[in-house]
C-alpha cells in the first residue's frame, strides 16, 4: 500500500514493528528484508510517489519531482558547491546512472585501521555485497550501449595514462536512453522504486509518501517512534499530522536529512547528542570537462557512465562520463547572451565527463528548522589540486581522442583549443579553487560509524550511540569517503543491519 | 531563436523587445505595490536558506524582498513571481552586449544595493539597528555566498534559456530516445572497445 498526502483524510496513529525513515538505498532494502521475515514495515518518504511512467527527460519536471530544493542545493563555502540529493520515493537512488560498485581495494582496510570498524571485512561483507548485486541485476554496462563520450575517451585516456574500467551497473533491460538523471522512464535501472520497493510492498510493508518525520520520540533512551506531518506535494504546508509507535526506528534520510532529524530528536533529550552527529560531512567534490569536437557526437546518447577511469597510480580520483540536459550544460558553458549561445550551440558536438575526488576536506550540517539544512563545506588545496590535475588529465585525454576545444567547469576558465594545447592544459592548473564550479554528488559521513561515542555518532551496526533501538542506513554512516559512487554499499550495508535486527530478535520475529 | 546582429538599425527589435519586457514588468509595479507583498513563493524558492545563511537573515531576506522586490530587486530575486523566466527564455539570447552589461552590472548592484537595504530596513522596518550592522558586517566580511548568489543567478539566466524552453532544446539537437540508440561511432572508435580479458571480473 502506498499513499500520498491526497489520499489521507485524518491525522494518523499508526503502529508497527519497525518504522524507516526514507525510501533510498538505506532504507528500502532494510524494508524488503524485514517484511519478508515477518515484520510490520512502515515506511516514512518525505518525497512524493513517481512512478516510472511518470519519467520524462524534461529539467523542469525531473528537478520539482524528483531532487531536493529542486536541485539548486547549496553547500556553504569557498567555493560554494551544489547539492544534489533526493527527494522522491526511491530517493537519491532514482537520480543517478545506476553505477553499482563496490568500494575500491583497501577502503574497508582504511575504515578497520583508521575508525576501529574491525568487523568490516571482505569476508564479512562478501554475502551482503553479493545478495546486494544479484537483487538489483548488477552486470557490466553493455559496451554496444555505452555513451560516445566513454567512446571517444578510452582512447585519449588510454594514451594520456589512465586506466580505463568497464563499470557495473544496476539496470536490466537497458536501452541506453541517456536520461537516468532524471529518472529511468523505461523501468529499466534498478532504483529502489522497482527493485526492494515493489518486495517490500508484497511483504505487506505500508508507505507513507509526503510524511515529513520531525522527531523521533525517545522514553528513557531508547526510541518508541516517530511523529511529524503530511504535506501538501511540493508545498510546506502541513496537510495532516501521523504519529508512529515502533520499537525500532531505522533512519534512511540521507547525509543531510539523517543527522538533523537526529539532531532535532537529540536535542531535546537530557542525554546528549553524539558530538559528532553533524560533523565530518564529505561529498566527493565533482567537476565537469565539456569537450567539444568537430563534427556533431550526439554524446546524450547511449549509458551515460559505462567506464571508469582513474590515473595510473592515483586512487583519489575517479572519472566517469555524464548526459547532461541542455539546462545543465548551460551552467557550466561559459559566458552570457550570444558568447554562451555560441557554446551552446555546439551541444551535438559536446562531450561531457566529470572527475570526483576521494575527498579529505571536510563539512557539517546543522538543521535549521523542519525544512532546511544549513551545509557548509570548505574545499582544502590538497582536493582543489587533485581536482584540477583530474581536469587537465581529462582535457588532455579528450584532446588525445580528437577534441577540438575543452572547457573546463569553472567561472571564467579559459576555454582551451587544441591547437593552442599546451597552453590550454597549463590554464587549468591555474585555476583558483575558488572559481571552480563544483557538484557535490555523494553527501556522506555525518552520522559516521566509529568504535567509540567520543569519536562517532554511530556503532559498526549503524546504533546511535547512547540510544537504544535507532540506527542510521545511509551514506551518512560512512566515517570516510568511499571514492567510488556509494549506491551498492549503502544498499550491502542496510542489508546487513536487516540481517543484525533479524538476528537480535527471538525467532527472526520483533 | 533568432540571432541577431549589433548593427543600430538591428538593434531596434532587439531594443523594443527588452523595452517590451520592461514595460511588462514595470506595469505590474503599481499592483505589487498596491498588494500586500506575496511572499508565498519564497517559500518553495530554491534559494530558500541556501544563499543567506541562518534564520535571522533569512527573515532579513524576506523584509528585502518585500521592500525591494518592486524595485530592481525583482528581477533578481522575484523572478519566478514576476514572470521573468519566460521573458529570459523570450530575450536573453536577444540581448545585445549593451543591455547584458547592463544586466550585469545591475545584478552586480545588489552586491552594495543589499547592505544599504539593510539600512533602511533598520528605519523602515523595524529591525534592530545592531542586527542590521552585524548583517552589513557579515556581508562585507565574507561576500562568498552572496557573490556566488549573484553569479549564480547569471549563471541560471544561462539556464533558464534552455529549462523548459522546447525551442531552445530542440535548437541545440537535444532529443533523447528510449528506443534503440542509434550507431553515431567509427569503426576505429569501436574496435578499441575494451576486451573481456580486460574487464574486471
Amino acid at each position: 500500500m502506498i499513499r500520498s498526502w491526497d489520499e489521507i483524510d485524518g491525522d494518523l496513529k499508526l503502529s508497527c514493528d519497525v518504522v524507516i525513515v526514507g525510501s533510498g538505498a538505506g532504507g528500502a532494502p532494510a524494508a524488503a528484508l524485514l517484511a519478508e521475515a515477518g515484520w510490520k514495515v512502515i515506511v516514512l518518504e518525505e518525497g512524493g510517489y513517481h512512478p516510472t511512467e511518470s519519467f520524462t527527460p524534461n529539467a523542469e519536471g525531473a528537478n520539482r519531482r524528483l531532487y531536493r530544493d529542486a536541485g539548486a542545493g547549496i553547500l556553504l563555502g569557498d567555493p560554494p558547491i551544489r547539492l544534489l540529493s533526493g527527494r522522491t520515493l526511491g530517493g537519491s537512488t532514482a537520480l543517478g546512472y545506476g553505477t553499482a560498485v563496490r568500494p575500491r581495494p583497501g577502503k574497508l582496510a582504511e575504515w578497520r585501521e583508521r575508525y576501529g570498524l574491525t568487523e568490516l571485512t571482505d569476508a564479512h561483507l562478501e554475502p551482503f555485497f553479493g545478495q546486494a548485486e544479484k537483487d538489483l541485476g548488477v552486470s557490466r554496462a553493455d559496451r554496444r550501449r555505452i555513451s560516445p563520450a566513454d567512446r571517444l575517451i578510452q582512447t585519449g585516456a588510454k594514451k594520456a595514462g589512465w586506466t580505463v574500467e568497464p563499470l557495473q551497473r544496476a539496470a536490466v533491460g537497458c536501452r541506453g536512453c541517456g536520461v537516468c538523471a532524471m529518472g529511468c522512464p523505461t523501468g529499466a535501472q534498478q532504483l529502489t522504486l522497482v527493485s526492494y520497493l515493489p518486495r517490500a510492498l508484497k511483504a505487506g510493508a505500508e508507505i507513507y509518501c509526503d510524511a515529513q518525520v520531525r522527531k523521533i520520540k525517545f522514553r528513557k533512551g531508547k526510541a518508541v517512534g516517530v511523529s511529524g506531518a503530511v504535506l501538501k506535494r511540493y508545498a510546506r504546508k502541513t496537510v495532516r499530522r501521523f504519529e508512529v509507535s515502533a520499537p525500532w526506528v531505522i533512519v534512511s534520510a540521507g547525509a543531510l536529512g539523517s543527522p538533523s532529524l537526529l539532531q532535532r530528536s537529540l536535542g531535546s533529550e537530557s542525554r546528549p547528542a553524539p558530538a559528532t552527529l553533524g560533523a565530518n560531512l564529505r561529498i566527493h567534490p565533482t567537476a565537469t570537462l565539456l569537450a567539444l569536437f568537430d563534427k556533431p557526437i550526439l554524446g546524450w546518447e547511449g549509458i551515460p557512465q559505462g567506464l571508469a577511469l582513474a590515473p595510473t597510480g592515483r586512487t583519489d580520483l575517479w572519472a566517469a562520463g555524464g548526459s547532461l540536459h541542455p539546462a545543465q550544460a548551460a551552467l557550466i558553458a561559459p559566458g552570457f547572451g550570444h558568447d554562451h549561445k555560441a557554446v551552446m550551440a555546439r551541444f551535438a558536438s559536446m562531450a561531457q565527463f566529470t572527475v570526483m575526488v576521494e575527498d579529505r576536506s571536510e563539512g557539517e550540517v546543522r538543521a535549521l528548522n523542519e525544512f532546511d539544512v544549513e551545509g557548509r563545506y570548505r574545499l582544502g588545496h590538497e582536493d582543489a589540486d587533485a581536482l584540477k590535475y583530474g581536469l587537465k588529465s581529462l582535457a588532455e585525454a579528450f584532446f588525445e581522442a580528437g577534441a577540438v576545444e575543452t572547457i573546463p567547469g569553472a567561472i571564467g576558465a579559459v576555454t582551451g583549443i587544441a591547437k593552442d594545447r599546451a597552453n590550454a592544459l597549463e590554464s587549468i592548473v591555474r585555476l583558483s579553487s575558488g572559481s571552480l564550479l563544483l557538484s557535490g554528488l555523494h553527501p556522506m559521513g555525518t552520522c559516521a560509524m566509529g568504535a567509540s561515542a567520543e569519536t562517532s555518532a554511530v556503532d559498526v551496526h549503524g546504533k546511535v550511540w547512547g540510544r537504544e533501538a535507532v540506527y542510521a542506513s545511509d551514506a551518512s554512516i560512512f566515517p570516510s569517503a568511499l571514492g567510488v559512487p556509494p549506491m551498492l554499499t549503502v544498499t550491502a550495508l542496510a542489508l546487513r543491519l536487516a540481517n543484525h535486527l533479524i538476528n537480535q530478535s527471538e525467532g527472526g520475529r520483533p | 531563436m533568432k540571432s541577431r546582429s549589433h548593427s543600430p538599425l538591428q538593434l531596434l527589435p532587439t531594443r523594443r523587445g527588452f523595452l517590451a519586457a520592461l514595460g511588462a514588468w514595470l506595469a505590474q509595479l503599481p499592483l505589487a505595490a498596491a498588494a500586500a507583498p506575496n511572499l508565498e513563493f519564497l517559500e518553495h524558492h530554491p534559494a530558500r536558506g541556501r544563499y543567506f545563511l541562518t534564520d535571522s537573515e533569512e527573515a532579513t531576506l524576506r523584509r528585502f524582498c518585500r521592500i525591494v522586490l518592486p524595485s530592481g530587486g525583482a528581477f533578481a530575486l522575484g523572478w519566478e513571481e514576476a514572470g521573468m523566466i519566460e521573458r529570459l527564455d523570450r530575450y536573453w539570447y536577444g540581448w545585445s552586449p549593451l543591455h547584458q552589461k547592463a544586466v550585469h552590472w545591475s545584478l552586480w548592484g545588489l552586491r552594495w544595493g543589499v547592505p544599504l537595504t539593510i539600512l533602511r530596513l533598520s528605519r523602515f522596518e523595524g529591525l534592530d539597528a545592531r542586527s542590521a550592522t552585524d548583517y552589513l558586517t557579515r556581508l562585507s566580511k565574507a561576500p562568498v555566498g552572496l557573490r556566488y548568489g549573484i553569479y549564480r543567478i547569471l549563471l541560471l539566466s544561462n539556464w533558464f534559456c534552455f529549462y523548459n524552453a522546447p525551442e531552445a532544446i530542440a535548437q541545440v539537437g537535444y532529443a533523447p530516445s528510449c528506443g534503440e540508440p542509434k550507431s553515431f561511432l567509427d569503426p576505429i572508435i569501436e574496435s578499441s572497445l575494451p576486451t573481456d580479458s580486460q574487464e574486471r571480473p
